[in-house]
């Protein structure tokens, strides 16, 4: 056997063949899929040779029909034709207004009501994330090995469970969640300019939603240091007030619903020239009485001014949120940053001017791509770490319907935080672990993301018991919330799937459902899912032992060397839950020497460091 | 309570060097970081997610002064939840509610006023931080843990302050 010789810091010499990695912007109106090889990122055709396949669905046939074939259906089949599903992920009926219920079926989980039966938003995503895998499989003859699917970096964590699940019922290797202004930065190259360190915001302004980031640059670090923004406010609103301009100079008194239809169309419209012209005639064959309006840029700038101001508050409380002085950098995203008021508002807040060379409306999928190719391991050990924050607080329910933050937000990810508690009442035997996501001080004003109860507590003095409530948020934003009765050492614990969600079993469901994995397919599909990790676990311990044998004593290099071999001698039969209990196996013989690597590797990179903080003292 | 100055290699002082820890912090964290373990197998994920989250932690308990010297009064083996229980001085709280008056009433106060707040509320922070350095470096732990429950009270105040400073430079 060739032995490799691994250092820590630069990850193994890439022996294995390229993997592909894509990058998906799965969003509420478009969604797009790239690619990237480490030079040249380019957006893969979808939907019959265009770039954005319109994230819309219908489901009045055998099969889904996706794209601009659904959009097509819409006007004949509305009531099976469903569009912006994302705005409903992970939400429950509640949480959407009565004037937007018609579309949904009644009772949870919240789902659309079509001919073939409710379809649940994560359903709907699901079937566009397979249309986009699909094309690109098409196109590059090669299948996925991972994807990196883009998310608002507003979204919270049942949000972002219900993307997850999405990708899973696709069939699709999620590497990572992407926080959209994060993938924007990495378009723009910005997290590799390490030499240059700098402070970068992310202006983000939809169809529908407005989103800011502050991002700091410096040494191989893209972090993110504050985010915020206005879950209702885009350039529809924008539309809307023009709208109302219009029928306000035409003297319209309650315009009916096809002529408001006509005057969002008209708003749109001129929107959209007045980004290239400084002048446009509106008039339109429905208002035939009425004379045609001439708009000019100054018109539209002062329409959308106080929207434009509402954005500009966002982005103050996100400067003051990341505590810098000043913005050297700011990348603009989504459509409704073409517009010159919008340009010229934000050059002026933030004191420079904005990047916009490539198309708004495809940076986020181009930065995933960039990131999808790191991450599948085509990487070249010296790129950037991506560094997310939490949107949101992260906290309990306490005595008085008061929510004790745990995890504040724009906490640097990944986070694990403890906190104790303890019983209000003698002899109580159970806690109602009660776990909230928000800013405000009241239960009934955050959001509630589940409950779960610790039982099974001996009965003791109030006071007495020692109940620790552990929070962990994993890289992609996922929350895990485990308690546990020290003195008794009662457990409980879950991840986070809200109440509305679906639960595994009806995931495992849908992915035996979707066509895609027939009964035999998807017992090879988990064998070779087996044998893969079995040969992570078995090539990565190798290049460990060949490194740091020294951190185990003859005993344990014994016991090792024994799973190991086992291990090997099982890899090659057919037996997956085998392969599965001997990986589990090996895996925690040899956490501990993990471990002891990990703590030895943290060193060597500190001693770089430290030499390099004497080298810049020495020289100031 | 494990030292978490431990981690970044320095010394359990209150008195830091903001720019070492800040350096140590980032290489730490693009050490450790899952995404550099994206395509290792499952145990090495894991144990690098741990350690990231461990350093993200100790990261921001070790930047804020307030969260710095509560670890410190822990790792002295103070129980610092019973410490923010206790009432406060009366007289401290009177006088700290009066600028916190001022403070919210900061636009309508004339130039010097407004400069002369500003100068004691950034006086009172700087002098309250110093004097629990001064405790704590004494090994003063009753004198320290009364200059740690001001700080907390300074520091809000501060935080106030600045952000409605910036928002006045903004506009």
């Amino acid at each position: 056997m060739l032995l490799q010789i691994a250092e820590p810091d630069a990850p193994v010499e890439n022996t294995r063949p390229r993997r592909l990695g894509l990058g998906i912007d799965l969003g509420t109106t478009n969604s797009l899929i790239a690619r990237s090889d480490g030079k040249e990122t380019s957006l893969i055709p979808v939907d019959s040779g265009g770039m954005l396949l319109p994230s819309v669905v219908n489901y009045s046939g055998d099969t889904p029909l996706v794209g601009t074939q659904a959009l097509a259906l819409a006007v004949s089949s509305p009531e099976d034709t469903v569009a912006s599903a994302k705005r409903f992920m992970g939400r429950s009926l509640e949480d959407v207004p009565l004037s937007e219920r018609s579309v949904l079926s009644d009772g949870e989980p919240l789902a659309f009501a079509t001919r073939a039966g409710a379809k649940t938003p994560v359903e709907v995503s699901a079937d566009l994330l397979m249309a986009l895998a699909q094309s690109a499989e098409v196109t590059l003859q090669e299948k996925a090995d991972g994807v990196v699917v883009t998310v608002p970096a507003y979204f919270d964590d049942s949000q972002r469970q219900a993307t997850r699940q999405a990708a899973d019922i696709a069939g699709l290797n999620v590497l990572r969640l992407l926080n959209e202004p994060t993938a924007a930065a990495v378009a723009y190259g910005l997290d590799t300019s390490i030499n240059e360190s700098g402070v970068l915001a992310v202006y983000d302004l939809g169809g529908g939603t407005f989103d800011i980031s502050i991002l700091k640059m410096e040494r191989g670090l893209l972090r993110v240091l504050a985010t915020g923004g206005d879950t209702a406010l885009g350039g529809d609103d924008v539309d809307a007030v023009i709208a109302d301009w219009l029928a306000d100079s035409w003297s319209l008194n309650a315009p009916n619903t096809s002529e408001q239809r006509e005057l969002r169309r008209l708003a749109r419209e001129a929107k959209e020239q007045l980004t290239t012209v400084d002048e446009h005639q509106v008039s339109s064959a429905i208002f035939p009485s009425k004379p045609a309006i001439t708009m000019t840029t100054d018109t539209l700038e002062s329409l959308a001014t106080p929207l434009i101001q509402k954005t500009l508050m966002a982005c103050q409380q996100a400067v003051d949120d990341a505590s810098v002085q000043r913005i050297d950098q700011v990348v603009l995203v989504g459509g409704s940053t073409r517009m010159p008021a919008v340009q010229a508002a934000v050059q002026a807040f933030f004191g420079c001017e904005p990047l916009c060379s490539i198309d708004p409306d495809q940076v986020v999928a181009i930065g995933a791509a960039i990131q999808a190719n790191v991450l599948v391991g085509n990487g070249s050990g010296d790129d950037a770490v991506l560094l997310d924050v939490t949107p949101l607080s992260l906290g309990l329910e306490t005595y008085g319907g008061l929510v004790e933050k745990i995890i504040p937000r724009n906490s640097a990810l990944p986070i694990a935080k403890a906190q104790d508690f303890t019983t209000a009442k003698d002899s109580q035997t159970g806690l109602v672990v009660h776990v909230l996501q928000g800013e405000r001080e009241r239960v009934e004003d955050c959001r509630s993301l589940a409950r779960f109860e610790l039982s099974g507590i001996p009965p003791m003095v109030a006071g007495a018991a020692r109940i620790r409530v552990t929070f962990q948020v994993d890289a992609d934003g996922l929350l895990e919330v485990s308690a546990v009765e020290e003195t008794t050492q009662t457990q409980a614990s879950l991840v986070v799937k809200p109440s509305f969600g679906l639960s595994d079993d009806q995931v495992a469901d849908m992915l035996r459902a979707s066509q895609e994995f027939a009964a035999g397919d998807m017992t090879a599909r988990q064998l070779t899912e087996a044998r893969v990790e079995a040969e992570a676990l078995l090539d990565g311990l190798d290049g460990a032992l060949s490194a740091d044998a020294d951190l185990l004593t003859t005993t344990e290099l014994a016991e090792l060397s024994a799973e190991q071999q086992q291990l090997q001698a099982l890899i090659g039969s057919d037996d997956i839950d085998a392969i599965r209990a001997q990986t589990q196996q090996l895996g925690e013989a040899s956490l501990a020497f993990a471990e002891r690597r990990m703590d030895r590797s943290i060193k060597s990179a500190l001693s770089g460091v430290a030499v390099d903080t004497l080298d810049a003292s020495s020289t100031d | 309570m494990s030292d978490l100055f431990q981690l970044f290699d320095l010394p359990a002082t209150f008195s830091i060097d903001e720019h070492a820890l800040e350096q140590r912090y980032q290489a730490l964290i693009a050490h450790c970081h899952p995404d550099r373990y994206a395509s290792a197998s499952a145990l090495e994920q894991r144990v690098a997610a741990k350690r990231a989250a461990d350093i993200n932690d100790a990261y921001q308990i070790l930047i804020h002064p307030v969260s710095r010297g509560r670890h410190l009064l822990e790792l002295a083996g103070v129980d610092t939840q019973a410490l923010e229980r206790q009432p406060a001085d009366p007289e401290f709280l009177f006088e700290q509610l009066m600028r916190r008056e001022r403070v919210q009433d900061f636009t309508s106060l004339d130039n010097d006023e407004a400069a002369e707040l500003v100068d004691d509320v950034r006086h009172q922070y700087h002098h309250s931080a110093t004097a629990l350095a001064t405790s704590l470096d004494a090994n003063d732990v009753a004198v320290a843990s009364s200059r740690w429950v001001e700080l907390n009270y300074h520091q809000k105040l501060h935080d106030e302050l600045e952000q409605t400073l910036n928002r006045q430079v903004s506009r």
